[in-house]
C-alpha cells in the first residue's frame, strides 16, 4: 500500500512539470504583458513602459525566463501578483475558504441526494419511478448551469425574496449570513452533478444486481436491504466513487460561471480575471493549485477503492 | 452500417431525433420563420414582453428575441459543428499515433493528461484572452479543450485492437504500418468515436454559451445563445424572458444530443453502459 502511494506521488512530478510548462507557454503567448494591463487607459509614455518591462524582465527571451522561473515554481515560490501587490500564495489562500465551502457543501448535497435516488431507480428498474428518474436526470444534465443560476435568482430572490441574490459573507459574521449566501450557488452547482451521479449509480447498480451472487444471496433468504447495501452497493462503489472524485475535483477548481453569477470571490473568478489582466503569477499559481488538487483527489479516490472493496489491492 | 435499422428500434435515439429535427429545421430555415432581422434596432419596442408579434418578446434595443434566438442557433450550431469536426480529425490523428507508436504515446498522452487536469473553462478563457473574441478563436479554444478526450478514446481502442490476432496476420502477409492503421485498426474505432461525437457536440454548445456568457465568446451584435443570456442578466428583474428563451433552446438542443448519444451507445456498444463520460458535458 505505502509503496503504491509513494510510486503514485513520484508520478506526480512529471505531470506537474508538464502542466506548469504548458501554463508558462500559454501565459507568455498572451499578447501584451502585465505592465500594459496595469497602465490601462492612463497616459504613460512608451519609454516609461519599456523601462518597467525591462526592469521586470519581461523583455528577455522566453526560454531564459522559463529557466529562471521553473526552479522557483517547483520549489513552491509562486512570486508576487502585479495587481494585488501581495504574494500569490496569500491571494490564493484568501480565496480558498469560499471555494472550499462551496465545493464541500455541494459535494455533500450531491452524494446525499444522488446515491439513494440512483439505488432506488436501479432496484425498481423499468417501473414508472425509474423512468421518471431517467427522464428528469436526462433533461437536468443538459441545462446550462448559468441559466439555472439565473432562474434561481428570479425565483428565490426576486419573486419570493427568501435569499440574497449575490455576495459572500465570511463564516465569522455568523452561520446564518454565511449559509444564506451559499444556498443558491450550491443548488446551481449541485443539480447537474446530482443528475450525473444518479445516472452513474443507477447504471452500475443495475449491472451489479444482475450478477449471480445476488441471485444466490436472494435464494438463501437474505433481506432485500442487506442484499442492496451490503452486497450490491459495495461492488458498485468503484464507478460511483470515480465520479464522486471527478465532481469533487471539479468543485475544488471553483466554478468560474457560478462564482460570476453570484459574485463570489472564489478561485475560479480569481484565475479568470487574472487571465484577462495578464497577471502571470496568479495564473501560474492558480493553475498549479488546480493540478495539485486534481492529482491528490484522484490519488485519494484510488486508495479509497481498496477501503470499500477489499478485493482491490495495491502491490 | 446497421445504425439505421437498430436506430429505428432504439427509444432514446428516436426521442433525441424527434427533439432535434425541428430545431435543425428552424435553424436552417430561419428566414422563413421570422420576418425580423436579429440585429435591427427598434428603440420604441424595447423590452416588450412576449406577444403575438414578438413571440419571445424584445430585448433592450427592441430587437425581436425570437429571431435573435433562431439566428443565434445558427451561430451556436455552426461553432459547435466546426469545433466537433476539427476535434475529431485531430483526435483521431493524435490518438492513433499515440496508440500505435509507443514513442509518440509518451509525448501525446502526457500533454493530454496535463490539459485534462485543468478544470472547466479555464483553458478556454486563456485562449480567448490571448487571441481575442472571434468565431474562429472559440472553435480553436474548444479544439484545445476537447481533443485530449477524443485522443484518449481513440488511443484506448487502437491499443485494444492492435493486440488482436488479425493484426498479426496482416503483419505476416506484409501489410505496411500505415495500411494496418488505416484499413484494419481505425475502422474499428468508429463506434466509440460516433458516441463521443454526439456528446462532444452537446458539450460544445454548452461551452460556447458559457464563454459567450462570460463575454469571451461570440462577439456582439451577432446573436448566440450564450450572449443573449448574458445580455439578459441586467434585466433579470424587469425582462426575464430575454434569458429564459435562449436557455430553453440550449436545454432542448443538449437534451436531444445527449439522448441520441445514449441511444447510439446502446446500439453500437452494448457493453458500454457506464455513463461516467457524461461528466464532460457538465461544464464548470
Amino acid at each position: 500500500m505505502w509503496a503504491y502511494i509513494i510510486s503514485r506521488l513520484l508520478s506526480f512530478i512529471p505531470t506537474i512539470f508538464i502542466s506548469v510548462t504548458i501554463v508558462f507557454i500559454f501565459t507568455r503567448l498572451l499578447p501584451g504583458n502585465p505592465v500594459w494591463a496595469l497602465v490601462g487607459d492612463q497616459s504613460v509614455s512608451a519609454e516609461k513602459i519599456d523601462e518597467v518591462v525591462k526592469m521586470m524582465g519581461y523583455d528577455r527571451p522566453i526560454f531564459i525566463q522559463y529557466l529562471e522561473w521553473l526552479p522557483k515554481i517547483l520549489s513552491g515560490d509562486l512570486g508576487n501578483s502585479v495587481f494585488y501587490k501581495e504574494p500569490v500564495l496569500e491571494v490564493i489562500l484568501n480565496r480558498v475558504p469560499v471555494t472550499f465551502s462551496l465545493a464541500i457543501l455541494s459535494l455533500i448535497i450531491t452524494v446525499i441526494i444522488a446515491i439513494p435516488l440512483g439505488i432506488t431507480a436501479a432496484v425498481h428498474q423499468n417501473t414508472w419511478m425509474d423512468n421518471l428518474c431517467v427522464a428528469i436526470t436526462n433533461v437536468w444534465i443538459s441545462l446550462p448551469s448559468f441559466w439555472l443560476g439565473f432562474l434561481f435568482i428570479i425565483l428565490f430572490s426576486v419573486n419570493l425574496g427568501w435569499l440574497p441574490s449575490s455576495g459572500y459573507r465570511e463564516l465569522s459574521f455568523g452561520f446564518e449570513d454565511w449559509i444564506k449566501r451559499l444556498i443558491l450557488p450550491i443548488l446551481s452547482m449541485s443539480l447537474a452533478h446530482i443528475a450525473l451521479l444518479v445516472r452513474v449509480t443507477r447504471s452500475s447498480m443495475i449491472e451489479v444486481l444482475e450478477n449471480e451472487y445476488v441471485v444466490t444471496a436472494r435464494a438463501k433468504g437474505l433481506s432485500k436491504y442487506k442484499i442492496i447495501y451490503k452486497h450490491a452497493l459495495r461492488n458498485a462503489l468503484v464507478s460511483i466513487l470515480t465520479v464522486v472524485g471527478l465532481i469533487f475535483a471539479l468543485n475544488l477548481g471553483g466554478s468560474i460561471i457560478i462564482e460570476n453569477i453570484y459574485a463570489l470571490p472564489g478561485l475560479g473568478q480569481l484565475v479568470a480575471t487574472a487571465a484577462l489582466r495578464r497577471d502571470y503569477a496568479i495564473i501560474e499559481g492558480g493553475m498549479l493549485y488546480f493540478i495539485v488538487v486534481a492529482l491528490f483527489v484522484n490519488l485519494f479516490i484510488d486508495i479509497s477503492y481498496s477501503f470499500f472493496n477489499p478485493r482491490i489491492r495495491f502491490d | 452500417m446497421n445504425i439505421i435499422k437498430h436506430g429505428s428500434q432504439n427509444k432514446l435515439f428516436i426521442i433525441g431525433l424527434v427533439i432535434l429535427l425541428p430545431l435543425f429545421i428552424f435553424t436552417l430555415a430561419a428566414p422563413i420563420f421570422t420576418q425580423y432581422s436579429p440585429t435591427t434596432l427598434n428603440v420604441e419596442m424595447k423590452l416588450m414582453p412576449p406577444s403575438l408579434n414578438n413571440w419571445f418578446g424584445t430585448d433592450e434595443y427592441g430587437r425581436d428575441l425570437f429571431s435573435r434566438v433562431i439566428y443565434g442557433s445558427q451561430i451556436s450550431m455552426r461553432v459547435a459543428a466546426a469545433a466537433t469536426f476539427s476535434t475529431v480529425v485531430l483526435g483521431v490523428l493524435f490518438g492513433s499515433l499515440a496508440g500505435f507508436y509507443n514513442l509518440a504515446d509518451l509525448f501525446i498522452s502526457r500533454i493530454c493528461d496535463a490539459l485534462l487536469n485543468f478544470p472547466g473553462l479555464i483553458i478556454g478563457i486563456m485562449v480567448m484572452a490571448a487571441l481575442g473574441q472571434s468565431e474562429i478563436n472559440i472553435i480553436l479554444a474548444m479544439v484545445i479543450m476537447y481533443t485530449p478526450r477524443i485522443v484518449r478514446v481513440v488511443r484506448a481502442s487502437v491499443i485494444e485492437i492492435k493486440a488482436m490476432d488479425f493484426i498479426d496476420a496482416a503483419k505476416v502477409i506484409g501489410a505496411s504500418n500505415l495500411r494496418i492503421l488505416f484499413f484494419h485498426i481505425l475502422p474499428h474505432t468508429i463506434s466509440p468515436l460516433v458516441v463521443q461525437i454526439t456528446f462532444g457536440f452537446a458539450w460544445a454548445i454548452l461551452v460556447e454559451s458559457g464563454l459567450s456568457f462570460l463575454g469571451l465568446g461570440t462577439p456582439p451584435p451577432a446573436p448566440s445563445w450564450g450572449n443573449i443570456i448574458s445580455d439578459g442578466r441586467e434585466f433579470i428583474r424587469t425582462a426575464p424572458w430575454i434569458m429564459i428563451f435562449p436557455g430553453l433552446m440550449i436545454a432542448v438542443a443538449v437534451t436531444g444530443l445527449n439522448l441520441i448519444g445514449d441511444g447510439l451507445r446502446e446500439i453500437l456498444d452494448p457493453r458500454l453502459r457506464n455513463t461516467s463520460q457524461k461528466v464532460e458535458s457538465t461544464i464548470g
